[in-house]
């Protein structure tokens, strides 16, 4: 058979190549248990001991070979075993992930018939899967995008292998044996430029399309009726829990990894320093804040039974509200195990959440939670926000005496609570201070020092206390009480007594005291104040070290007045500072740092919160774009069409006529001209080893893929010798003694 | 195209080259590759040099050639003392006539056997020269044709060359191949054997081809089409010897030449009106082994070219042919 033989650049050895398909499958078990460190610390332990194994095999092919065969067979059921156990002591995720990790590294370990090797790279996908829902973070789509590269390559290296074994006499086992760096050198020597393109190219197509995909593919709220995405980690931190002990915000605040990230529409007007209010403290007791009792069971109501005007109450939904809203909306993402209660600025119209059921609302303290805590990111988005540092009370609203409006309410919530009827019920727990009697007389001594025995409205007190508190004490985030002697055993009072520098905790309870005292009622809120303005993407990073604590007075006409009673924050009652201009009055965070975050922004925004809306969004978008751009072109013909009437009517002299044919002659010139550079050119480029001419290439193609059917066959392959002398007369033989190319290549596709 | 052959023509030829071919195998047995070869080089017009032990065929083969084409044989036996005007002839004076008369040498034939060539001094060597390229010979101002065709068998002995003059290089780029003839194989040999005939003037030979159709042929050779990536495959094989560092220097453009000839030949012989890579993979090494030498010489001959070989193939490994 006339068959001539192609030579070609240097190649990997079967071997070679197994040691490929070896190395492929480390790195893409070591990508799949990268993440699993990311989840919780429990996976720590499992996750390294797997890390360590499989760099072992990596590094070592031979190593995992001396392992005996009874024990690679005995090793599935361990397996299981353990995830029989650890489903009995954990949830069905943490065994899930630990079973799947142990069965990567199984199959990393022990690889075996194609079909295997399927479900390795299954199972690395299943495991980057679960870790990328539970953690929802920018890693996850850098962690898919190398495993789609690598798996990819790991695909095209088992066929590659498959059909090499195929040719081999004997199967390989020596490849266990070889070097892995030796194998690092010999694969840039084999490295084929061409090939490294035509892989990246595929690559962006697949990547292109999956874009594509994920743009048009219709969205589908399964989020509820997955039951692994509810597995939660950890707890929400303390300072920002419904009990907070003296102390625990600042705690918070040694951590300086981002929190919270806010988006706001473009041009809107901001606070200069927003107070994102988080957790509201009504019930003060023993050095500690919390949600009293009764506030906190208010969460569960009906508001629509309660006599408060239903327009009042902030919408809770899923629906967004119009665009082009003047007040503006902003996006919040609440990084994972910060805490069950959403933070925001202050009275807002409509709060868009993609499961309205999964949170709960009190307004009684203006508060908004999630059912538990997340683990993961959550998003919502507030439109219609103020945030002038006054927040309305539907509930203690309608002006007149304080007490007088509360009363239908107090004997309701005292209703609530019969079954603990000597606990003090909200709102009389925004005026509770101490019990006992002495602890209360050192306070309302303070109070007419402060006051001067004068009857003061709220924001005249807060002024008043806040400039005597500062007068007394200095800011400090440390704070060394000493040891309670004689009666005074509160550490409030104490630290008041002893004029002691404290840090936001203690002035807030000091005010609140103060002016719960001087019968105001006061609620202590826990939360972030100010935060960063990210310059790349246009956005707040709040981090945990931007946790503080301050106070809400009540001004008695339905209002609660923000306070800040830490020195250095001369902000008291409302008046809040607004930034008219946008933006750019922030000073912007323009280093690394804040581009990495600004990443993870666009993740969230263009990713994570990809739902239909922003999908109808860009399609809009998309259709106006070329809405637009008709329009534009048909204006623009449309002038240049009137416009060469006029050129053509005007008068047509020698001189005109001249220049005009001489015009046209040159541009012809040059047509011709770029048209012959162009054809050298592209001969060059193109000419390197293959042919313009498309039969011959066509012809070529089908010689080469007869030859390796030739050399793979079994048995002697018999081709029409007619057939392959068409064939290489096509490829080789001169163009006017062809014959007719479509029926011979109808003849080749029929014989292959 | 005119200048293309036809592929009518080419059939024709083909017919005839497989009479010569059937012809000579009935006494040359088991070497079809070394027909083959000596065919090619028969209508591309080229001469052979052939390179092995006495009495493996190589006289044999000459003459079967010769005798299945209806065209003269000479044979000239080299030796020192031979001299130039011993090959070409000589000019003598005839008392009758009153004038020099030419009387022609043994290279007046068609198919010229040079015996033991390397044996000649290199002034009766450097006497061929002019014959195997044009062959004419030039005596006393006139030109005579020597013969049409024309072709020369020269052998050498690779092994026993005390006393010998080496072939220039520029003599040898003159071969169009260089081969071995080789032993034959053992059921060949039995069958040689149960024949017995040692004397080729006893076998009873008839010619199956005529001289003009050799010379058809021999005229369809450079018509057969090369396609410009069979060209450049080529040249890339050529241009990988003038930069491989074993060799003194790289084929030169005659060789260029020689190969595509070579080819096309070979794709003649099969049948083809145009060359696949195949052919020229097939005609390289005998076409190029004689015409490279090593940088560092080897003393002995057929070891010399066995690494020529080798480079060769090599070469010919790493260079992706065209599909």
């Amino acid at each position: 058979m006339p068959i001539s033989v192609v030579r070609k650049p240097p190649r990997l050895s079967l071997a070679e190549l197994l040691l490929f398909k070896w190395v492929l499958g480390g790195f893409l078990a070591l990508l799949a248990i990268w993440m699993v460190f990311h989840v919780d610390p429990d996976f720590w332990m499992t996750a390294g001991v797997a890390t360590v194994l499989v760099l072992a095999g990596l590094l070592r092919p031979d190593l995992p070979a001396r392992v005996p065969d009874w024990v690679w067979k005995g090793i599935v059921p361990v397996i299981l075993v353990v995830f029989l156990f650890r489903l009995m002591t954990a949830d069905l995720i943490p065994a899930l992930i630990t079973l799947n990790i142990w069965l990567v590294v199984y199959r990393t370990l022990c690889p075996g018939s194609r079909r295997e090797e399927m479900q390795f790279l299954l199972l690395c996908l299943l495991l980057i899967v679960v870790t990328g829902v539970l953690l929802v973070s920018l890693l996850f789509g850098l962690q898919l995008l190398i495993f789609t590269a690598l798996a990819m390559s790991y695909l095209f290296i088992v066929n590659l292998a498959e059909s090499a074994a195929a040719n081999a006499e004997k199967s390989e086992k020596q490849w266990r044996h070889l070097n892995v760096f030796f194998f690092f050198r010999r694969f840039g020597q084999v490295l084929d430029f061409k090939l490294v393109v035509l892989g990246t190219l595929l690559f962006f197509t697949i990547m292109g399309v999956s874009t594509l995909l994920f743009m048009v593919i219709p969205r589908v709220q399964f989020d509820g009726s997955i039951s692994f995405l509810d597995f939660n980690r950890g707890g929400s931190r303390t300072g920002f829990s419904a009990n907070v002990s003296l102390g625990e915000v600042v705690r918070i605040t040694e951590d300086t990894s981002i929190a919270l990230r806010v988006d706001v529409s473009p041009g809107m007007a901001l606070p200069e320093t927003p107070y994102w209010r988080m957790v509201v403290l009504d019930e003060y007791s023993r050095g500690g804040m919390r949600i009293s009792a009764s506030a906190a069971s208010t969460m569960g109501l009906d508001w629509d039974a309660l006599p408060i005007r239903r327009h009042e109450l902030p919408v809770i939904t899923r629906e967004q509200g119009p665009t082009g809203d003047a007040k503006g909306r902003w996006s919040f993402f609440l990084e994972g195990n910060v805490s069950q209660f959403l933070p925001y600025l202050g009275t807002f119209e409509r709060l868009v959440h993609r499961d309205p059921g999964e949170l709960t609302a009190n307004p009684v303290l203006g508060l908004y939670s999630l059912r538990r805590i997340s683990g993961s990111l959550t998003s919502y988005q507030i439109e219609g926000m103020d945030f002038s540092g006054r927040i309305h009370d539907p509930v203690l609203a309608g002006g007149g005496p304080l007490l007088a409006q509360l009363d239908p309410f107090i004997s309701m919530l005292e209703e609530i609570h019969d079954e603990n009827p000597r606990a003090v019920a909200y709102p009389q727990t925004l005026l509770q201070t101490f019990r006992g009697r002495l602890h209360q007389a050192y306070l309302e001594d303070l109070v007419a020092e402060i006051t001067g025995g004068r009857e003061m409205t709220a924001q005249e007190f807060s002024r008043a206390a806040t400039r005597w508190l500062a007068s007394r004490h200095s800011y400090s985030l440390s704070v060394t009480l000493p040891q309670p002697e004689g009666p005074f055993r509160d550490p409030v009072i104490r630290w008041m007594q002893h004029e002691l520098p404290g840090h936001c905790e203690f002035f807030a309870v000091a005010f609140t005291l103060l002016a719960r005292t001087a019968g105001h009622p006061t609620r202590v809120v826990t939360g972030f104040k100010g935060g960063t303005w990210n310059g790349f993407e246009n956005y707040f990073m709040v981090r945990n070290s931007d946790a503080h604590a301050w106070c809400e007075i009540y001004d008695g006409e339905g209002y609660w007045i923000r306070v800040d009673p830490t020195p250095g924050s001369d902000e008291v009652g409302g008046a809040p500072v607004l930034m008219a201009g946008g933006t750019d009055h922030f000073l912007a965070d323009n280093s690394m740092a804040a581009y990495l975050d600004s990443l993870r922004m666009i993740w969230y925004r263009r990713i994570v919160s990809f739902d239909q809306s922003s999908q109808v969004q860009v399609m809009r978008g998309v259709r106006d774009f070329f809405v637009r751009s008709y329009q534009k072109t048909v204006v623009l013909l449309e002038r240049a069409g009137s416009l060469f009437v006029e050129w053509l009517l005007r008068p047509w002299d020698v001189l005109r006529m001249g220049y005009w044919v001489l015009l046209t002659l040159a541009g012809t010139a040059l047509f011709y001209l770029l048209q012959w550079v162009w054809k050298h050119a592209e001969a060059r480029l193109l000419h390197s080893g293959r042919f313009e001419d498309p039969v011959r290439n066509r012809a070529g193609r089908y010689l080469l893929r007869l030859r390796d059917m030739a050399r793979t066959a079994a048995e002697p392959l018999v081709i029409d010798e007619r057939l392959l002398d068409d064939l290489h007369r096509l490829r080789y033989g001169a163009a006017d003694t062809w014959p007719d190319p479509a029926e011979v290549f109808r003849r080749v596709r029929k014989a292959l | 195209m005119s200048d293309v052959v036809q592929t009518t023509e080419v059939q024709g030829a083909k017919e005839i080259l497989g009479r010569l071919k059937g012809n000579i195998r009935q006494f040359i047995r088991g070497k079809d590759d070394v027909i083959d070869n000596v065919l090619v080089c028969l209508i591309a017009g080229g001469h052979v040099l052939i390179e092995d032990l006495p009495g493996v065929g190589k006289t044999t083969l000459a003459y079967c050639l010769a005798r299945s084409i209806e065209c003269t044989f000479n044979r000239i036996q080299f030796t020192t003392d031979l001299l130039p005007n011993d090959v070409t002839g000589v000019s003598i004076y005839d008392e009758r006539q009153r004038e020099f008369i030419f009387k022609p040498g043994p290279i007046f034939a068609n198919i010229v056997l040079a015996d033991e060539i390397n044996r000649a001094t290199p002034k009766t060597q450097s006497s061929l020269l002019e014959v195997m390229d044009r062959g004419k010979v030039s005596v006393e101002s006139e030109t005579k044709i020597a013969g049409e065709p024309f072709m020369v068998f020269a052998t050498q002995n690779p092994v026993d060359y005390e006393g010998t003059f080496p072939l220039p290089e520029s003599q040898l780029d003159r071969f169009l191949m260089r081969m071995q003839m080789g032993y034959p194989e053992h059921q060949s040999e039995l069958e040689i054997l149960r024949n017995g005939r040692l004397s080729y003037d006893s076998f009873p030979f008839e010619a199956v081809a005529s001289r003009d159709e050799i010379l058809a042929i021999q005229k369809l050779v450079p018509r057969v089409f090369v396609e410009d990536s069979v060209l450049e495959y080529l040249l890339k094989i050529v241009a990988a010897t003038r930069t491989e560092a074993e060799f003194k220097a790289g084929v030169s453009v005659r060789g260029c030449l020689s190969l595509k000839l070579a080819a096309q030949s070979r794709a003649m012989l099969a049948g083809r009106d145009y060359v696949i890579p195949d052919d020229l993979n097939k005609v390289l090494v005998e076409v190029l082994v004689h015409r490279l030498s090593l940088r560092r010489p080897s003393p002995d001959t057929l070891e010399e070219r066995r690494v020529v070989t080798t480079i060769l193939r090599r070469i010919l490994t790493s260079i992706p042919s065209p599909v």
